[in-house]
């Protein structure tokens, strides 16, 4: 044998290990997306913090990895992935009842509890992404990316004008008429609240509800939800023309009053109490929403406070971003639901801003000697703060000493709470 | 009947569907309705509790300075020890700065306290952060 051959056969080998063989078209085409949103985040702007990792996530997704994510098939036939597996060992064999004691004649003792088994973890396998990804599956990151949210929001303009409430809670129509659509379009109940949550603007809401409610759609949902968000200055202002008439527009509110220290923090223990006691499904997102804004209004954890605006939120934003987008495989996301789900998502935004819009010109028919500017409606949409900004650069088309922003704010921090509060509903009707 | 909670399966009709819907932003206005009944509450009665502390504070405060505004176009400017003088060079050199030359100061007053840079410095801090 030559020296040739017998060089070439340990690299033939080596060749048979490489990935290449199980490249697939549809993984080319979802490279192509994965590059498409990157553009997006890149050189658009489009929310980057965000469609960055879950576009990055969604590469690796389709590229033939080892050691990162694990696909399974479960018993009832559908794809999983993220799952990892623990091989046990049991070091301690619990009590035993003797065969011959029926249970009249059984002592006493043998209702007490079967003292726990004890294991030992001999090994455990899985890839990277089968651990972080368990912070999506068991709804940690979520919750802890609220808690940033709460210590970055001011609730002070919604407190000093309380009614801007109701806005925020018009604001959700869009998710409940979303609903309807999806159901038409042949989506089951569960996918239908998951895609219609879109309407709330509102990402770590958004991913919450899908990972419970329909986790195969939830890297479509997540994508659909950050690139609207970024869309809502070229969405809202066509649907306000529509709904106001010019001198709607020019309306200026009354100026605001300044709001204590401690109404802000009244105000985050109540709409903790309120909510949970409501809809304890989404006890989880509102009370790490209100602990990082109670943190941020008493004062006194000010280290707390920037964590969580930049350690915590920068971190979890990173791992649920590309955890995210590691659920986008080619098999679940080249769909035709995935076309549903992102008309649907537009449809979400145009209803929930008219919603908002709507809602306050009906407060002006209730009120008319204490106008609001029907144009804060839209902020209603939970887009913290671009929705608010939207408000305020519409107001100044028609009225250049108008400012809007403020007061936009009210119903825009409003809207994080509604949506909230809307996946709680879905939640407890739906999971079971 | 309204506020029943319809659980929806496949066998669901429009009407079970539409009954769906409208609870569900029921239970979104209940629960907004309830923190704003708490906050129109808890402003209500910090706005008495401000009103109260102005009126102790109005009763034992001094008159305030006295606001001078020019008594003809030409002169323009107010009594000289009414506005601290390094207080007019820093207002005339903002208004060159920001107009140019073809600014003419003709009154100088000391305005009422207002929250527009405070809400300005709030829209910075909130543009400064892109949060989702």
């Amino acid at each position: 044998m030559s020296m040739t051959c017998f060089s070439a056969l340990p690299l033939f080998e080596f060749f048979q290990t490489t990935a290449f063989a199980s490249l697939t078209w549809q993984m080319l085409v979802m490279w192509a997306i994965s590059g498409v949103l990157l553009w997006l985040a890149i050189v658009k702007g489009f929310e980057p913090l965000l469609l960055v990792p879950i576009a990055f996530g969604a590469l690796l997704a389709n590229l033939p990895t080892r050691g990162v994510v694990t696909h399974t098939v479960a018993h009832d036939g559908q794809q999983q992935i993220a799952t990892f597996t623990v091989e046990l060992t049991p070091e301690k064999a619990g009590a035993h009842v003797a065969p011959s004691e029926t249970p009249a004649q059984a002592p006493a003792d043998a209702h007490a509890a079967t003292p726990p088994q004890t294991y030992r973890v001999n090994k455990v396998e899985g890839g990277l992404y089968d651990f972080i990804a368990q912070g999506i599956r068991l709804e940690i990151f979520p919750p802890l990316i609220f808690l940033g949210v709460g210590a970055l929001t001011d609730f002070g303009p919604l407190i000093a004008m309380p009614r801007m409430i109701f806005l925020g809670a018009a604001a959700q129509l869009g998710l409940f008429v979303t609903f309807l659509g999806a159901w038409f379009l042949g989506f089951s109940p569960r996918a239908a609240a998951s895609i219609g949550i879109i309407g709330g603007a509102d990402g770590p809401t958004a991913i919450f509800l899908s990972n419970k409610l329909a986790p195969d759609l939830m890297g479509a949902i997540a994508v659909a939800a950050y690139s609207y968000m970024s869309l809502v200055p070229l969405i809202q202002p066509p649907i306000m023309r529509l709904l106001t008439t010019d001198k709607e527009r020019r309306i200026r509110m009354h100026s605001m009053r300044k709001v204590s220290k401690v109404e802000k923090l009244v105000f985050a223990l109540s709409v903790m109490i309120i909510c949970i006691l409501l809809v304890p499904d989404a006890s989880a997102l509102i009370a790490m929403l209100m602990l990082g804004n109670f943190l941020r209004e008493c004062e006194v954890t000010q280290r707390l406070v920037q964590a969580s605006q930049n350690e915590i939120i920068n971190v979890l934003t990173i791992f649920l971003g590309t955890a995210v987008g590691i659920t986008m495989r080619a098999d679940t996301f080249l769909a035709p639901q995935t076309l549903g789900i992102i008309v649907l998502g537009v449809a979400a935004f145009a209803f929930s801003t008219a919603g908002g819009v709507i809602a306050a010109k009906i407060m002006n028919w209730m009120s008319p000697h204490n106008p609001v500017n029907p144009l804060i409606g839209s902020a209603g949409v939970s887009a913290v703060p671009m929705a608010a900004r939207v408000s305020q650069v519409e107001g100044q088309r028609y009225d250049k000493g108008n400012y809007l922003l403020m007061h936009a704010m009210g119903p825009n921090v409003a809207g994080v709470i509604g949506t909230a509060v809307a996946a709680g509903f879905f939640l407890s009707t739906l999971s079971k | 009947m309204l506020l029943a909670v319809v659980f929806l399966d496949k066998s669901s009709t429009l009407i079970d569907l539409l009954l769906y819907q409208l609870s569900g932003l029921i239970v979104v206005f209940m629960a907004l309705g309830m923190i704003w009944a708490v906050m129109a509450l808890l402003g209500a009665f910090f706005r008495r509790v401000e009103e109260a502390r102005a009126e102790a504070r109005a009763a034992s405060a001094p008159p305030p300075a006295a606001v001078l505004v020019a008594a003809s176009p030409a002169s323009a400017l107010p009594e000289p020890d009414a506005i601290p003088p390094h207080i007019l060079a820093a207002v005339t050199a903002a208004v060159y700065e920001m107009v140019g030359p073809a600014a003419v100061i003709r009154s100088v007053e000391v305005a009422p306290p207002s929250p527009t840079w405070s809400m300005e410095g709030r829209r910075q801090i909130f543009q400064s952060h892109r949060i989702r």
